[in-house]
């Protein structure tokens, strides 16, 4: 019989993931890691079976990328992708030659899962997703006595793993245009770390503590730990060398919840939370106080809208559009330096992951990991998961400044934090 | 479990020092402590050769420039030494590389490999035999390993086909090019015209529903 190729599906990149494969290389991978902690080591070979039998209830991940003549575009990959045991830094780039073209990489060590994205495919929300679809499946395949034989047969975690729509361009209503120009942020400095690669601090910390001392300000999780990170910058940085910049945090905000979207595809925009402390006395409160003002201000849908308006109406532009893909990249790559000064780190809070009942007793906890660029080089994530918050620091520079103030801050205030850190060489791990 | 007393923390993972501050930590380490990352290796990649054939390029160019401008200042060949170097330097990596579909490789060769010509042409006072007999040669060529690449792996040829399409329209380019004056070569203008006209024809002929997807995906807008 004559052979044929597969049949093989396609969808465009969605309005945010357009810029991805034009900046990431080495140096910005744009890759991030989320991380499930189980309670046992894990089997390379069960792992290995559940990735290949969950895969494709994802089209969002069972892809490659390939170039049409004005856009790049995300195709079927018919390869079967390797899970790997870890052994380089967090979030190295992710070259598609090496992991038979996919743009993920699914990696164990000990108990921990790894499953490493490039921000191309989908954003935490939906690799969280796929993350937790794996270990179910997992699960299921290492502990098929303790699941009944309707559990055992259900794909659980995967609703709405199909959904490839661009939630962008569904919400697009065209406004009128405001351009989204952040002024110039202060920049954390610092020498490159001598081990290289990634340095991750994480402190865990119990949720109901941290609320209680939330609630003492009358603030959210997410703008507590929004405004300690900012005044961390302040108290370690810019007290001390009298940066004029202010201190920029960017915070990515998921849009499915704000526009009732469910899609496996990036949707999600930021806000900026703009301080300008430098060279003069803050109390903490007082940063606090402007940190809330702001959420307040900026994490309303009409805000969003407008953002959604902007970039989603410059792709629908017919010049953008009929502009030969090599041209739109050279194009893109000035854009993307100009605008990449407006934040001093990066905040992301993935907020409370939420395990499917029959699986809660074989997971511990989720961590999460965001790769730094040279303009951002100490990044923060938080993910909560019962009762254990993990707040996250990725840095490419020495120091562990930021960490530290913002951890000193918690333990002062009475949340007790355990710490676990990683990207250090045996020596230093030795003090020597 | 280990405490920084300084930093008021716990440390879960093996450590003498704070992470964080590096004050020596009191306390034991509880008997399960064991690390949660792998420790950091030197992954450095540091190509000898091809520094070497770098620095050689740039010595070597250097010393053409100074021997021409001495010994014949009347004729810059010193440009075509350059041309060709950049030439070398910004294609060669790019067939090299791992990776990467065979037909834009050959697209990205016939393309550099005809601007060369063209410009060793105008740098040797302008004849014209880069755009009448070089380009169309290397359109030929191109088109015809392409054809090649597809009989090769029948199975994907829908990954080749925008590749060959665009080298076709190079194709037939040719004779336009012929007609407003700018080759003089009929030859030139009708041999990758006639190439170009067989590999649509074929393209039209052979394609089923699989080519006329890839073309929708690859032409997008």
């Amino acid at each position: 019989m004559k052979k044929r190729a597969a049949p093989t599906r396609w969808h465009k990149l969605d309005n945010t993931a357009n810029i991805f494969p034009v900046v990431a290389s080495r140096r910005y991978s744009n890759v991030f890691r989320l991380t499930a902690v189980m309670r046992e080591a894990v089997d390379p070979a069960l792992l290995q079976q559940a990735l290949e039998q969950t895969l494709p209830y994802f089209a969002a991940f069972n892809v490659r990328l390939r170039h049409g003549l004005f856009w790049n575009y995300l195709e079927t990959n018919h390869a079967t992708p390797q899970v790997l045991p870890e052994q380089d830094a967090p979030c190295r780039y992710i070259d598609p030659v090496e992991t038979g073209r996919f743009l993920f990489r699914v990696l164990y060590y000990g108990s921990r899962v790894h499953l490493e994205t490039f921000h191309v495919l989908t954003d935490g929300t939906g690799a969280m997703q796929f993350l937790k679809a794996v270990c179910y499946r997992y699960c299921q395949l290492a502990h098929p006595d303790a699941f009944t034989p309707e559990q055992l047969a259900t794909p659980y975690g995967t609703e709405t793993a199909g959904e490839v729509q661009d939630g962008y361009l569904k919400h697009y209503v065209p406004a009128k245009r405001k351009t989204f120009r952040e002024p110039g942020a202060y920049h954390l400095r610092g020498e490159h770390r001598i081990a290289g690669g990634l340095g991750v601090a994480t402190a865990l910390m119990p949720v109901d503590a941290l609320k209680a001392e939330c609630r003492r300000f009358g603030a959210t999780v997410g703008e507590y730990l929004t405004a300690a990170i900012a005044y961390g910058v302040y108290e370690e940085y810019t007290a001390c060398n009298g940066a004029k910049r202010p201190v920029s945090i960017f915070v990515p905000v998921n849009l499915r919840p704000i526009f009732g979207t469910e899609t496996s595809l990036n949707f999600f925009s930021n806000l900026t939370i703009i301080l300008p402390l430098a060279r003069r006395a803050v109390p903490f409160e007082d940063v606090m106080e402007a940190v809330k003002r702001q959420f307040a201000e900026k994490l309303t849908r009409e805000e969003f809208e407008q953002k959604l308006a902007f970039t989603a109406g410059s792709e629908k532009n017919l010049i953008t559009r009929i502009i030969p893909l090599p041209l739109k990249n050279g194009i893109l790559r000035i854009v993307y330096e100009h605008s990449n000064n407006g934040s001093t780190l990066v905040f992301s809070n993935l907020g409370p992951v939420r395990v499917e009942e029959p699986f809660r007793r074989y997971f511990e906890g989720f961590r999460f990991l965001l790769s730094t660029t040279p303009r951002e080089p100490v990044k923060a994530t938080a993910c909560a998961c019962g009762n254990t918050l993990a707040l996250t620091f990725t840095t490419e520079v020495e120091d562990n400044r930021l960490a530290r103030s913002v951890v000193r801050r918690l333990a002062k205030a009475g949340v007790p934090v355990t710490l676990e850190t990683g990207g250090d060489t045996d020596e230093t791990l030795q003090g020597v | 479990m280990k405490h920084c007393r300084a930093c008021d923390v716990d440390v879960a993972t093996p450590a003498v020092l704070c992470p964080l501050c590096g004050t020596p930590l009191a306390g034991l380490a509880d008997a399960d402590c064991a690390a949660v990352y792998p420790p950091a290796g030197s992954r450095k990649e540091y190509n000898f050769v091809k520094r070497l054939l770098l620095l050689l390029s740039v010595v070597g160019a250097a010393v053409c420039i100074v021997v021409n401008l001495l010994v014949m200042p009347s004729f810059w060949w010193w440009t075509i030494v350059v041309t060709a170097l950049v030439y070398a330097w910004a294609v060669v990596p790019h067939a090299m590389r791992r990776g990467g579909n065979a037909a834009g490789k050959v697209l990205m060769q016939v393309v550099a490999g005809s601007a060369l010509a063209v410009l060793v042409d105008f740098e040797t006072g302008y004849r014209g035999w880069g755009v009448s007999f070089v380009a169309p040669a290397f359109i030929c060529a191109g088109i015809v390993a392409v054809v090649v690449l597809v009989m090769c792996n029948r199975t994907n040829w829908a990954g080749y086909v925008l590749y060959q399409a665009v080298l076709a329209v190079f194709g037939l380019a040719m004779p336009v090019l012929y007609f407003t004056g700018l080759a003089h070569s009929l030859v030139g203008a009708v041999v990758p015209s006639i190439l170009a006209v067989a590999t649509l024809a074929g393209m039209a002929v052979f394609g089923d529903r699989t080519i006329k997807n890839e073309f929708r995906r690859r032409l997008h807008f």
